[in-house]
């Protein structure tokens, strides 16, 4: 049974008198253990996906779906204190920028400590939890790789650098014992080396705890390179999700394909100083998508029936939704 | 004809900063990459390119021309990081593209018209986008912006502080491809500073290796992601040939 799963999700927002459809029936699953990574570009939703999912969504938001469960448990009608402890205990999400998700006026250690839930520190008088609480964090930063404990505990989050910060972000994540890490964007901006210790450590905690991962990122090297399987969005619509190689080996979508092309890194055929291959125009804003399928004015197979939205086709565990797939182009 | 930078040398008052001494030279219509880890004074070495921050020692020599004239200062343009944050939001593009000719041009209103609405089609935009303001704009247009300014004096060096670390991969192909076409045109000396090796390996004739200020590394950039020599460029190359399979380093 996968852990998330999440069919046809549609989300409205407001917008000026209008309900505008800012993810449009995306669908999503995650299996126990499984590293997922959900790629699109900034402004398909991916963000959008994981406030909803936190359950941190304001409400004029309208949220509608089929189906949306976490591990058996609906999350669209479930009471706020259920969902809360769910949040505390079992999904763990991890933010883009640590500077702004850390309190700015608490030290790192008291921010770590006060995470703990009440029911994993044990022991009989305040004292002893309070030795617990601190046992834990040390441990748990030892675990993401910080040697220099006492250092970033007692520094305040403007003190630290944002590579620590991440780790920093993954440790308050990882004291409660999650079942998944939702990870929104953990490398952006990092020089390499930095970016490939944070891939390290996740795909570390995946092997040794089970814990499934949820990677959202547009940085398909990073990607490409840890996970088993991908989803791919464009504007707020799933457009081609399935296993990692076959993805990468063979997309049917045009969309991702354009996506694997824009890494240079991937293509040992291209030679020095070569144009890229690259989609016309640019990402449209949310308050006027195109009908039908939303990539249709950049795309480069579009014809008549593409504005009708493409409704998904399944071939063994590989979705795609697109009229005219790239079938018979192998690379 | 080209960019020489002799023994340039900086030391900040501020923070004892050390860089340089570093020698290097960008022949016309080459690009140089500038890779390194956080803190190793790359963005600093941009700046002193473009005449932003002073050197302390060495100099500049760009055709023959010595770095403090202001004919130099023309020619070597520069592009930041952000580009959303460096065009003013209550300027209209026309006004934000005729500042630099204002400055360092005496044509008249309407020739500066002609060659701000010239510029704005080669780097793919329209005439109509003369009258948009800053937040009419998407992503890859304020990056077209910025690179219009960036070349509208028609410049010989194009100097860019990470150009493309903050653009979507399909808008990243589209600015790497311009890029690529107006140097191909105007025969640009491109400068630029990255954390993706995958471009800096596509595009970059050279590269140059910055730790704590040294240039510890300068070479082909063939030959320096094959053997690369100097223990950080080691360290960089290795990590990122760890994202990619099925490729090796070979010693």
């Amino acid at each position: 049974m996968p852990l998330l799963d999440i069919k046809n999700l549609t989300l409205e927002i407001p917008h000026e008198g209008k309900l505008i459809k800012a993810l449009d029936k995306v669908s999503l699953t995650v299996r126990e253990g499984e590293i997922r990574a959900l790629v699109g570009e900034s402004g398909s939703g991916k963000s959008i996906i994981v406030t909803v999912i936190s359950g941190a969504t304001p409400p004029n938001w309208r949220v509608t779906a089929d189906r949306m469960t976490w591990n058996g448990e609906d999350l669209l009608n479930i009471s706020a204190e259920r969902r809360r402890t769910i949040m505390n205990r079992e999904i763990a999400v991890v933010f883009q920028n640590p500077l702004t998700a850390l309190d700015p006026s608490v030290k790192i250690g008291a921010q770590i400590k006060e995470s703990i839930p009440n029911e994993l520190v044990v022991g009989k008088y305040f004292w002893q939890r309070a030795a617990r609480r601190k046992k834990t964090t040390i441990s748990t930063l030892h675990k993401v790789g910080i040697k220099d404990h006492l250092g970033v505990m007692n520094s305040y989050p403007h003190e630290i650098s944002t590579g620590i910060g991440q780790r920093i972000m993954l440790a308050m994540a990882l004291v409660a014992q999650p079942k998944i890490i939702i990870a929104d964007d953990p490398t952006r901006g990092m020089e390499t080396k930095t970016k490939t210790q944070i891939l390290k450590l996740l795909t570390k905690l995946n092997v040794t705890r089970s814990v499934a991962v949820l990677f959202v990122s547009h940085d398909l090297l990073a990607i490409a390179s840890m996970a088993n399987s991908m989803t791919v969005l464009y504007c707020g619509q799933t457009v081609e999700s399935g296993k990692m190689k076959n993805l990468k080996k063979r997309p049917l979508h045009p969309y991702t394909k354009a996506l694997i092309d824009s890494a240079p890194s991937f293509r040992s055929d291209l030679s020095h100083k070569t144009l890229l291959p690259a989609l016309s125009g640019s990402i449209p804003a949310l308050q006027n998508v195109p009908i039908g399928c939303r990539l249709g004015p950049r795309c480069p197979r579009a014809q008549r029936e593409c504005v009708n939205v493409p409704s998904p086709r399944r071939i063994h565990e590989h979705t795609y939704s697109c009229h005219f797939p790239l079938h018979r182009e192998k690379r | 004809m080209a960019l020489i930078v002799n023994e340039l040398y900086h030391i900040s008052n501020k923070t004892k900063f050390e860089l340089g001494p570093i020698s290097v030279t960008v022949e016309k219509g080459k690009s140089l990459a500038i890779i390194g880890e956080n803190q190793s004074g790359k963005s600093l070495l941009a700046k002193i390119l473009v005449g932003a921050t002073k050197l302390s020692g060495g100099n500049i020599v760009l055709h023959g021309v010595r770095s403090d004239s202001r004919e130099r200062k023309k020619a070597i343009r520069m592009m930041f990081q952000f580009s959303s944050h460096t065009l003013n939001p209550s300027l209209s593009v026309k006004k934000i593209l005729e500042e630099p000719l204002i400055r360092n041009t005496s044509l008249s209103a309407t020739e500066r018209v002609f060659l701000i609405e010239q510029t704005l089609i080669q780097v793919g935009l329209l005439r109509e986008h003369l009258h948009f303001y800053r937040h009419m704009l998407s992503d890859g247009q304020q990056q077209r912006i910025a690179l219009a300014r960036a070349i509208i004096l028609s410049p010989k060096v194009l100097v860019a502080d990470e150009p493309f670390a903050t653009l979507d991969p399909s808008i990243r192909s589209q600015t790497i491809n311009l890029i690529l076409k107006l140097q191909d045109e105007l025969g640009l000396s491109f400068i630029f500073i990255s954390h993706n090796l995958g471009i800096v390996r596509h595009i970059a004739d050279n590269v140059m290796v910055l730790d704590k200020g040294k240039a510890v590394e300068i070479g082909k950039t063939e030959t320096i992601f094959r053997w690369p020599k100097h223990d950080v460029t080691k360290r960089l190359i290795t990590s990122y040939q760890s994202l990619i399979p099925q490729q090796t380093l070979t010693d």
